[in-house]
């Protein structure tokens, strides 16, 4: 088959949807490992400088991972 | 502990400005070392962050009238269930955002004991700096206001220069920067009377 024949049928054929979803899922990866980058830096820092506020924070950067978690397998299943 | 001339000791957790603060100690305190002054930057410099935040916030508002606006096609290919877990993409990183701006704020802490200044630096997702100085190594402090909204806010930076490792320590954009470098010096002096290695 002739070359332009076969960018034709790529292009015929390529679904912008899929790359968005590669793009989305990329992200979502990027996100997740700077929601655990995140939660280990407040572990740290609570650990230096213990305040009233540290197990919220904590808390709040656990369920962070968590959600960033989800919304990945959601994203690669449902998207 | 009593009332001091930088007004009543405070619990308050998000304090931008706390004399004796209640409940508060860090790593490696000695014991009987106070923490006399607790600081963050001013509240009026963290403005451009909540812009951003609220931009964040704003922009799926903003993007469905500006490509009605612009009669295009562009985005006609997504599914309503696509552009659904695109928006909690997009609210999940404005969370994260915000959440970081918050972190980066508030572990941003400048403390002054009766022993010794410490910086606690938070400068990004990957830094973090802490920096000590015993008061007996502080050779001259200078507050500094300048700007527009320093000046009607009360807010500036405390320039520290020092014997220690670390040759200045930058109080930056906190409250009331005169009364924090009165209060370093005042510190100062007292340590100059101790015994050598006495904490009081």
């Amino acid at each position: 088959m002739p070359v332009p024949d076969v960018t034709d049928k790529l292009l015929d054929n390529f679904d912008p949807g899929v790359l968005l979803k590669l793009f989305l899922v990329l992200f979502v990866i990027f996100y997740a490992v700077f929601s655990l980058i995140l939660y280990r830096q407040i572990q740290i820092m609570t650990k230096r400088l213990p305040t009233q506020l540290s197990p919220l924070l904590r808390f709040i950067a656990i369920v962070n991972i968590g959600v960033s978690l989800a919304v990945l397998f959601l994203i690669v299943g449902n998207f | 502990m009593p009332e001091n001339n930088l007004g009543s000791r405070t619990n308050n957790p998000l304090a931008v400005f706390a004399p004796n603060p209640v409940g508060v100690y860090f790593e490696n305190q000695e014991k009987g070392e106070v923490v006399i002054l607790l600081l963050r930057q001013h509240l009026v410099s963290q403005i451009a962050s909540l812009i951003e935040i609220i931009v964040l916030i704003l922009v799926p508002f903003i993007a469905g009238p500006v490509v009605a606006f612009l009669k295009t096609n562009t985005l006609s290919f997504l599914e309503a269930r696509q552009v659904f877990w695109i928006l909690v993409f997009w609210y999940l990183f404005a969370f994260g955002f915000a959440f970081y701006k918050f972190i980066h704020w508030y572990f941003n802490v400048y403390l002054l004991t009766n022993e010794r200044i410490v910086d606690f630096d938070f400068r990004g997702i990957l830094h973090m700096e802490t920096a000590y100085a015993n008061l007996n190594q502080i050779q001259d402090v200078t507050p500094k206001i300048i700007g527009f909204f320093g000046t009607f806010f009360h807010f500036g930076n405390v320039f520290i220069q020092t014997a220690a490792e670390k040759p200045e320590f930058e109080f930056l954009k906190v409250e009331k920067p005169d009364a924090v470098a009165q209060k370093i010096l005042e510190q100062v002096r007292l340590e100059e009377g101790e015994a050598p290695g006495e904490i009081a």
